[in-house]
């Protein structure tokens, strides 16, 4: 995995980002609700408006309800085929009985409301839904996945870690630029609208807001730095597991994971020592202590890694002296 | 070193190129090079074994101890 290119799409990520959560539209609920059950809602409204338009319509959004729905089972019935079935596959027929069910509520909504408590708010319920049949997608391919890694060898196993690192990494920043800056804007708005008086100053406030974001999100963003690290780890692991790069690697990521547990108990401490001395001039206060608990379980494992590839890359150079 | 490796002259002996001998015992030349200057760790049986076969010598004649005692390193 190229670090370079990698850097270049979180940096492009975090910016628009940034824009999103500076000028894009607030994250509203309905907005949340309407993301689960997308695009199913749609598709749904889409088969309904075909159903009534006329006979012929009727036809053609019965065909594509029932492709929909027994999609899942073409899939299981091509593995049945490839002889390449396994255990996981029974969760096809899940997915294809809730495809059915959904599909049927989402074409006709005034169900929904009789369905589920919340009904009223026909975008919970389909919210509700979408979230369903997400969770047992999204388990059906970590159980397809879980088998491919247990049945593979280290390089693809590296391949999977690189993934899955460069993708937490993706949700660091994802968190750090939009849902945390959307929180420190909401928050600085929240402020304002609670102190209308005219001789309320909020400059104190709202610096102190800004610092504590700061402060708050240094930790992860040293998180998402140590996860490219460990992308650079498993490049080096790749090419040679005994190598001189591997064991380098290995140690620049201990060293750097010790560094980010530190500065993690420092931003905690300073966000909290600030508060206190500046107590009196703020409109909003939010104490936390934060304990790095995964930091420093990673610190041990990193430290630990990197002495264990610094033997092993000792006993592969000794072993390659016996002839 | 303490042992002394005397792999070249079997071989000038028998009029075998070390190549040859690379082939017949299966190990690399740069492997049989660290044999041949000291620099060896070690030497496997198996190893010592198909040189002494195919060089038709004893282990004897290929390692001589000089009688000094040499520390780990």
């Amino acid at each position: 995995m190229k670090i370079k290119t990698l850097l270049i799409v979180f940096s492009i990520g975090a910016l628009l980002c940034i824009l999103a959560a500076a000028f894009g539209p607030a994250l509203s609920g309905s907005a949340l609700t309407g993301l689960m059950s997308f695009p199913f809602a749609q598709v749904g409204s889409l088969l309904r408006a075909m159903s009534l338009a006329g006979a012929f319509g009727n036809i053609v959004a019965i065909l594509l309800y029932a492709a929909l729905g027994l999609a899942p089972l073409l899939l299981l019935f091509w593995r049945v085929i490839k002889k390449k079935i396994c255990l996981e596959d029974s969760l096809l027929v899940g997915l294809s009985a809730l495809l059915f069910f959904m599909m049927y509520l989402m074409i006709n909504p005034a169900l929904i409301s009789k369905m589920f408590v919340l009904g009223s708010m026909s975008g919970v319920g389909k919210a509700v839904l979408g979230g369903t049949f997400y969770s047992l997608l999204v388990g059906y391919l970590i159980f397809r996945l879980l088998r491919r890694i247990s049945h593979s060898k280290a390089a693809e196993m590296l391949k999977w870690l690189q993934l899955i690192f460069a993708l937490i990494a993706a949700a660091l920043v994802f968190s750090v630029f939009y849902l945390a800056l959307l929180g420190m804007i909401g928050n600085i708005r929240e402020v304002k609208l609670a102190n209308t008086g005219p001789a309320v100053s909020l400059a104190m406030t709202n610096t102190f807001i800004v610092i504590r974001f700061v402060l708050q999100q240094i930790p992860v963003l040293l998180s998402v730095w140590l996860l490219i690290l460990a992308i650079k780890l498993t490049d080096a692991l790749k090419q040679d597991r005994y190598g001189e790069e591997a064991v380098t690697a290995a140690g620049r990521l201990g060293a750097f994971s010790k560094m980010t547990v530190a500065v993690t108990v420092i931003c905690s401490i300073a966000t909290n020592l600030l508060q206190l001395i500046f107590s009196k001039s703020l409109h909003t206060s939010h104490f936390s202590i934060q304990v790095p608990f995964v930091p420093l379980a990673l610190m041990l494992i990193m430290l630990l890694l990197a002495q264990y590839f610094a033997d092993s890359s000792r006993l592969h150079k000794d072993n390659q002296l016996f002839i | 070193m303490a042992i002394q490796v005397y792999l070249s002259e079997v071989l000038k002996e028998r009029n075998m190129t070390s190549k040859e001998l690379c082939a017949l015992v299966d190990i690399t030349e740069a492997n049989l090079s660290i044999l041949r200057s000291g620099k060896a760790k070690g030497v496997r049986f198996s190893t010592i074994n198909k040189i002494c076969y195919y060089l038709k010598c004893d282990v004897g004649d290929l390692l001589k101890f000089d009688g000094n005692l040499e520390d780990d390193e």
